[in-house]
């Protein structure tokens, strides 16, 4: 009978999960003092797929997006196995003509500080919740979650999130514009701040794997020194964000 | 969500300790997953993943014990021989006095450091129908089950990643936990990061030092290296060995 107490114990001790389908509304919230995010992709998805898992090489979409800030190719793998995904802010949907245009001085950015909300309807088996969204400027940052079990009780949760580091592209911290995969440096600097003429914090990138991203170096130097970002002003401590998710 | 591909070095470790027998064949007829299994009734498996960039992670000291056994407390001097492993990282001497207490269950060491971005694998096994001496049965010593496991970060003075106190009780078959290892500094030697007291690779210098001297002398959280590149001339570190948090993950899966 001691087996049965213990069972009971756990039964009562552990969420429970099932595979049922759920209606979710999602908050996020850029939490950081001045690292923008592209826009968001979320997935629900069951246990055989996922976005990103630290320890393991980036897919070439999730390199796509973490090094560029186009979610498009890694929703569109998610989406061939049934998950379902949400990009938003919309800027990469209205890229690619799925919905209007942006509004002119709207880059779909969440500004840091910021929070924006969706609501995400899952299907049977899509028990699992990732996120994904590049930091900016960075090389190949992202904030990331990866396949969070969605709870059945209904109820409200939050969930703090890490910056992630792609491990696809050296971190030279040169803001050059370079956001196609491959290409040195990074993308685009919202919010201002970073400088010019850096020669380059490094030209390789010795980890390969998915990893929790070691912060950028940036200068004081704006017209020079090593980096182009501002080091008083680019740097973070995780989390980097929170995502608070009601199950209905 | 199969990590498991990605292990580079997966040390499976049969723990051949553990727990003492329950009652008779009865209590366990009722539960299909007691009945092929040779007498083993839980086995968990712990995965621990390098989340760095460039840090490497010293051999995993693992210790299944009970609310009686602590590793260390925030806020609290750190034990000479979790100093010995934050500075050195060795885990000897933790484990061989951890192995002393009536608290302690079981230990396990990690056979190779664990390198960034890599993940080792571990398996605890529980055996319900070993003799020992534990005085309880198998169900209320889980009820009381603690995992706690740390590693250095070899490239730093005195930090190291992990987790503690980790309730393995609530776990159900093929449930798994997942947790991110903070890094806390031992507090017991001053974070200098001169090349001749960083033993691991970026430096190769002194591991373990007695003198807690010029440090805090209590265990905290880590704030983190400044490198050579950050303005600090004497750091026998670069940019690349700056870490945040966290630096490790711990997936537990009671897969038994």
């Amino acid at each position: 009978m001691k087996f049965k107490t213990l069972a009971l114990s756990s039964a009562i001790a552990v969420t429970s999960f099932s595979s049922a389908a759920q209606e979710l509304e999602i908050t996020v919230s850029n939490l950081t003092h001045g690292i923008y995010f592209t826009p968001l992709l979320i997935a629900a998805h069951d246990e055989n797929t996922f976005a990103f898992h630290a320890g393991t090489e980036a897919s070439t979409e999730l390199a796509t997006q973490a090094e560029g800030g186009n979610p498009v190719p890694l929703k569109t793998v998610l989406d061939q196995a049934n998950a379902n995904t949400l990009a938003k802010p919309v800027a990469a949907e209205a890229a690619a003509g799925t919905i209007p245009e942006l509004a002119e001085g709207n880059p779909g950015f969440l500004a840091p500080g910021a929070s924006t909300s969706l609501e995400l309807s899952t299907n049977d088996e899509n028990n699992l919740l990732s996120l994904t969204a590049m930091l900016l400027p960075t090389n190949d940052g992202f904030v990331g979650l990866d396949s969070w079990q969605i709870p059945t009780t209904a109820g409200t949760y939050s969930i703090n999130l890490n910056a992630y580091d792609a491990g696809t592209e050296a971190n030279d911290e040169i803001v050059n514009g370079g956001g196609a995969l491959g290409i040195a440096g990074i993308p685009g600097c919202p919010g201002g701040l970073c400088g010019t003429g850096g020669t380059g914090v490094t030209t390789t990138e010795s980890n390969t794997k998915v990893h929790i991203h070691r912060n950028t170096l940036g200068d004081n130097d704006d017209e020079g020194g090593v980096s182009d970002l501002a080091n008083s002003a680019h740097r973070w401590l995780n989390p980097v964000a929170r995502i608070t998710i009601t199950v209905k | 969500m199969n990590i498991t591909t990605s292990l580079l070095s997966t040390a499976i470790i049969a723990g051949s300790v553990l727990l003492t027998a329950c009652g008779g064949d009865s209590d366990n007829a009722s539960n299909p997953n007691l009945e092929n299994n040779n007498g083993l009734d839980y086995i968990f498996k712990v995965e621990v993943t390098n989340l760095t960039y460039a840090q490497p992670l010293s051999p995993p000291a693992l210790v299944l014990h009970n609310d009686s056994y602590t590793l260390f407390a925030e806020g609290t001097t750190a034990s000479i021989a979790l100093e010995e492993l934050a500075e050195s990282g060795s885990n000897s001497t933790l484990l061989q006095e951890a192995q002393s207490y009536n608290s302690v269950f079981h230990t396990l060491s990690g056979d190779s450091i664990i390198l960034p971005g890599s993940s080792q694998a571990f398996t605890l096994s529980l055996e319900a129908d070993f003799d020992h001496d534990l005085g309880g049965n198998l169900g209320d010593e889980l009820d009381t089950l603690k995992l706690s496991l740390i590693t250095m970060l070899v490239n730093t003075n005195d930090g190291f990643t992990g987790e503690k106190n980790i309730d393995l009780s609530s776990l159900e078959v093929n449930q798994y936990q997942t947790y991110n290892g903070p890094v806390w500094d031992s507090g017991t030697e001053e974070n200098s990061e001169s090349s001749d007291s960083i033993p691991g690779p970026a430096a190769n210098g002194e591991g373990f030092n007695a003198s807690r001297e010029n440090d805090v002398n209590k265990v905290v959280f880590h704030s983190g290296v400044v490198s050579m590149d950050d303005g600090l001339a004497s750091s026998s570190l670069t940019q690349a060995h700056r870490f945040n948090q966290p630096a490790s993950r711990i997936k537990i899966t009671r897969v038994q």
